[in-house]
């Protein structure tokens, strides 16, 4: 199947990731891969154990751009914290090889909005259709991440000596597949719609 | 009617329909552009002026409502740009796009004002304003570090 945008976007990585996390990385056999996943998880704490009331997920993507012009690689790490009733994001551990770094300063902030930018689209931004239209007019319908809700982001970019590749929304991706599998540790339940649904940050009793 | 009231220190008068948004008056009539139009509705902030040194979102703000009161834009925040939230915005390199940042700013300057040492909890419930490249982890740093400026 032949996506209009990119080859790796967002719906394919989402279901590949969430529903064969182990297959994809087994057939991503690719060095590059397995050293954002390696930088990722031994960021995170990924190996060990997971502290109480803390759930984690983790995905990957190899986002390949401007017709296989470019290759930057990116894995993440969603830390989920129970705060009572309710499941928070606290941090997300996001580890890129985008090449040559022209200016880390800018990159960084890349990764920063690109996941406040992901987590909008995950978590809010519901569209719906009727009469041939978009029944959302202006923000009050259609509400974006506020400061509130920004977890902490921990950018680790990886040194390379490849040329430099592509970068932007190459973050988006890998983030709904490692919060949803995070939810499906902490609640059991498997999200398969984004928005997610409210109720999926229930913690359970 | 004719509403008088000074912006950025300056005496300015606009004479016309009473329920025009001042956003309106400051942008087309003052030409001072730096405060943008968002979502016409005061969500999203990007209108954010000081009426008496106080932020409020002007795109829903009938002009009358300035009538005798001091408005302050992002263009007479300071004279050089050296604003304590000015200086620490440049110094982190918050603005991605830049649309929302002027808002941003006003909206930061009048929380600190209120609150010198502004706690995560108090920027959490102050900065209301959106941002779509979600720049929020460099506002609220910005904001720590203008506090500390001051």
């Amino acid at each position: 199947m032949k996506s209009l945008f990119c080859p790796r976007c967002s719906q394919r990585i989402f279901f590949e990731q969430l529903r064969c996390p182990h297959c994809s990385l087994t057939l991503a056999f690719d060095p590059l891969a397995l050293r954002v996943l390696d930088a990722a998880a031994q960021a995170s704490g990924w190996t060990a154990p997971a502290p109480p009331n803390t759930f984690r997920g983790i995905a990957y993507n190899c986002y390949v751009g401007r017709g296989g012009r470019f290759k930057t690689y990116v894995a993440e790490v969603v830390e989920l914290a129970r705060v009572g009733e309710r499941l928070a994001i606290k941090r997300v551990f996001c580890a890129v090889d985008p090449g040559l770094v022209v200016n880390p300063n800018t990159l960084k902030a890349q990764i920063e909005g690109g996941i406040g930018f992901a987590l909008t689209n995950t978590l809010k931004s519901r569209i719906t259709f009727s009469n041939g239209g978009a029944e959302q007019s202006n923000f009050f319908d259609y509400p974006l991440l506020r400061i509130d809700e920004m977890p902490e982001i921990v950018p680790i970019v990886l040194a390379s000596d490849r040329p430099p590749q592509g970068f932007g929304e190459v973050v988006l991706a890998p983030l709904a597949p490692a919060l949803a599998q995070a939810l499906l540790g902490a609640t059991g339940r498997r999200l398969d719609v984004m928005p997610f649904p409210d109720d999926a940050f229930r913690a359970n009793a | 009617m004719s509403v008088k009231f000074s912006v950025n220190g300056m005496p300015a008068e606009f004479d016309g329909p009473d329920d025009v948004p001042l956003l309106w008056v400051v942008r087309e009539h003052l030409n001072l552009t730096g405060s943008k139009f968002g979502c016409g509705i005061g969500v999203c902030g990007a209108c954010t002026m000081h009426i008496d040194g106080v932020a409020m979102r002007t795109c829903v703000m009938p002009v009358m409502m300035a009538d005798g009161r001091q408005v302050t834009t992002i263009e007479g925040l300071s004279h050089n740009g050296d604003h304590p939230v000015q200086k620490a915005w440049t110094e982190l390199d918050v603005p991605q796009c830049g649309y929302c940042q002027s808002g941003m700013i006003m909206a930061a300057a009048s929380l600190l004002s209120r609150h010198p040492d502004p706690s995560d909890a108090d920027i959490d419930r102050e900065m209301t304003n959106l941002c779509r490249c979600a720049t929020h982890v460099r506002i609220r740093a910005a904001i720590h570090r203008a506090a500390k400026m001051r």
